[in-house]
């Protein structure tokens, strides 16, 4: 280790990089042990979600139960797979989409719930023996307010496959899930009989706007930055993204008009070492008033029937979806568990043919 | 290749190339091995993996697709990089090096930015569009992001850097002899470009279109923000099988699909006259 004393301005301060780890390492190690039973992580989205979970869902779990939180940031189910297939998982809380929840499910990958999640009363969607439904974010039309002002731009499915009515260039998801359902709404089915999907009938609803589609996003920003560029007319999309792209400025409208409303989910990996901990977590955020919070910062759904209460009282809660006015679609995930795949490539398969 | 043995002996030489012959063991053999076994294993021998694939048509079409796309970027790539590495090899040493850092620029910014970028400037918005409907009176309007022409560019962006070099090292070892000797004996620039410079070059540009191809095969993100809706490549269905269905025995085989065609590839390509020492060009 030991060379000379001739010390360059380099090897003194690779040494000195080299003492700070020294020296840091201690302090990490001796953290990690004391939290050791008192500490679990979860994954999360990255950006504005990522801190909205701090605020909402672990800075006041922390102070109640002086649980330490940790969050790891695009947890997707190919990490959980290789975690609970190596033994060495290392996250207790997945937030998982309907996909990865069903998926994760088949694959034998989730931790038994706890009977006082499975059976918590008073929810919108109760849960599941493997995964705990926390929201629904709503999905629908988005439009760009000079190119296309009201009465020139669709509303609800149906307006936007009706290429008389609304001339423009559409941008559609590339994953088949919400799209299928929107486009057999717009052929007339009644969401309340939707399921099981009648997927010929959707492709062919599907092959009538294709010409009119000019991009198929292949992520959730291009929803939104397809049409604030002007490479698109109208899209599905999401609306705390349009929320955001309107605070920076672009002149973008979103529906609630009808919306496509997809569950999300709370999962614990097979083999979590903090098990107790991370159901304690998953209570505590489906309390009414932390739902509450939650729905109004990111504009979701709450899954508990109390929380949507108080959010209808509140008057920035006017973007709730109303799920019994015969228009908006609650997507079903168990249908979606069992035949993602083959319907998927059946997807992808039409979008590049 | 050749000059190796004078000066080192097998074994110093054997002994130099160990740390990493360890390394690549341990973290590019090893790891590719399990591929491979992923994809003939679950639960016992299976070949199921490979009778989906040959009955896929989603697989057959991205393959194809994959390919299409891979020629055309390394060909536009090689038609492009190749003038600018020739220009890059008659500067003097000093300016050359300030032009190297300009190719490399590309290289100090991060895929998805400048995909993004691509589309403001390209897009139907974008200032190239507004440029051409100024100058036409608002008629002239080109599509040139979400589609193929998209894809292409966002991929060049990528891919010149390597192109120009692997070039530019052949040029430069070249002994600028042999062109002052041609010009003594009366050859004109074009015929000692033909007879002489683009020969010798072969081996750089050999070794810049496998490196290219290879790149280029395995892309994904940019063809996916740039290119239109039949713009897919095999890489998304790699991740598709991986991350969305968890089939992952289904996306090695992929992968060793992918791996068996392009390894093909490349060695015929080696084979081509010039092709072999193509990798000395490239350091």
């Amino acid at each position: 280790m030991k060379k000379s004393f001739n010390l360059t301005r380099r090897s003194f301060n690779s040494g000195l990089a080299m003492a700070g780890i020294g020296l840091a390492a201690p302090a990490v190690f001796s953290k990690r042990a004391k939290a050791a039973d008192k500490s679990i992580t979860i994954t999360s989205w990255g950006g504005e979600y990522h801190k909205r979970v701090q605020r909402i869902f672990i800075d006041p779990f922390t102070a109640e139960t002086g649980i330490e939180v940790q969050i790891v940031d695009n947890g997707d189910m190919a990490k959980v797979k290789a975690q609970v297939l190596s033994n060495s998982v290392t996250w207790d809380v997945i937030d998982a989409p309907a996909a990865f929840a069903t998926s994760g499910a088949k694959e034998n990958l989730w931790e038994e719930l706890d009977p006082s999640l499975t059976g918590m009363k008073g929810l919108l969607t109760e849960g599941n023996p493997f995964y705990m439904p926390y929201y629904l974010y709503s999905g629908g039309i988005l439009w760009d307010t000079e190119r296309t002002p009201d009465g020139k731009h669709p509303v609800d499915f149906a307006g936007f496959y009706d290429v008389e009515q609304f001339p423009g260039r559409r941008c559609m998801r590339s994953l088949a899930p919400e799209t299928l359902e929107a486009a057999l709404i717009a052929d007339g089915v009644d969401p309340k009989d939707l399921y099981p999907l009648d997927v010929d009938r959707a492709f062919a609803k599907m092959d009538e706007l294709k010409a009119n589609v000019s991009k198929f996003a292949a992520s959730t920003p291009e929803q939104v930055s397809s049409v604030a560029q002007d490479e698109a007319d109208f899209s599905y999309s999401y609306y705390n993204r349009v929320k955001g792209a309107q605070e920076g400025g672009a002149n973008l409208d979103f529906s609630f008009e009808q919306t496509n409303n997809s569950l999300d989910f709370f999962a614990i990996p097979k083999g979590s070492k903090n098990k107790e901990a991370a159901m304690q977590f998953i209570a505590f955020c489906l309390r009414p008033e932390v739902q509450m919070e939650w729905s109004l910062s990111g504009y979701y759904l709450p899954n508990n029937l109390e929380a949507i209460e108080m959010v209808k009282a509140k008057p920035e809660g006017t973007f709730l979806p109303d799920l019994n006015n015969g228009k908006n679609v609650v997507i079903n995930p168990e249908w979606w568990g069992d035949n993602y795949t083959d319907v998927q490539k059946r997807y992808s398969e039409w979008i590049i043919t | 290749m050749s000059s190796g043995d004078s000066y080192l002996s097998k074994r110093a030489g054997g002994m130099l190339i160990a740390p990493l012959f360890v390394l690549l063991l341990v973290f590019f053999v090893y790891p590719l091995l399990l591929t491979v076994w992923q994809s003939v294993y679950e639960n016992g021998f299976t070949t199921r993996p490979y009778e989906e694939l040959l009955t896929s048509t989603l697989f057959a079409k991205v393959l194809r697709t994959t390919f299409d796309i891979s020629f055309t970027a390394t060909m536009v790539s090689l038609f492009v990089g190749y003038p600018v590495a020739l220009h890059l090899s008659r500067q003097p040493p000093g300016r050359r090096v300030f032009y190297l850092m300009l190719v490399m620029l590309p290289f100090w910014t991060s895929i998805l930015v400048k995909s993004f970028a691509l589309t403001v400037l390209l897009g139907h918005a974008g200032i190239v569009n507004q440029i051409l409907g100024y100058l036409s009176g608002d008629t002239l309007h080109v599509t040139m992001v979400f589609n193929r022409f998209g894809a292409i560019v966002g991929m060049i962006n990528y891919l010149l850097p390597f192109m120009i070099l692997s070039i530019l090292g052949s040029l430069l070892a070249q002994d600028p002899n042999l062109a002052r000797a041609a010009q003594v004996m009366g050859a004109g620039a074009f015929r000692i470009f033909r007879k002489i410079t683009l020969p010798l070059s072969m081996p750089g540009v050999i070794g810049g279109v496998i490196i290219n191809f290879t790149l280029s095969i395995g892309m994904y993100i940019t063809p996916a923000l740039l290119g239109g809706r039949k713009d897919m490549m095999v890489a998304n269905l790699v991740d598709f099988y991986t991350r969305q269905t968890l089939d992952w025995p289904l996306a090695a085989a992929i992968a060793v699909v992918l791996l068996v065609i392009s390894g093909v590839l490349v060695a015929l390509l080696g084979r081509v006259r010039g092709g072999s020492g193509t990798m000395g060009a490239m350091a």
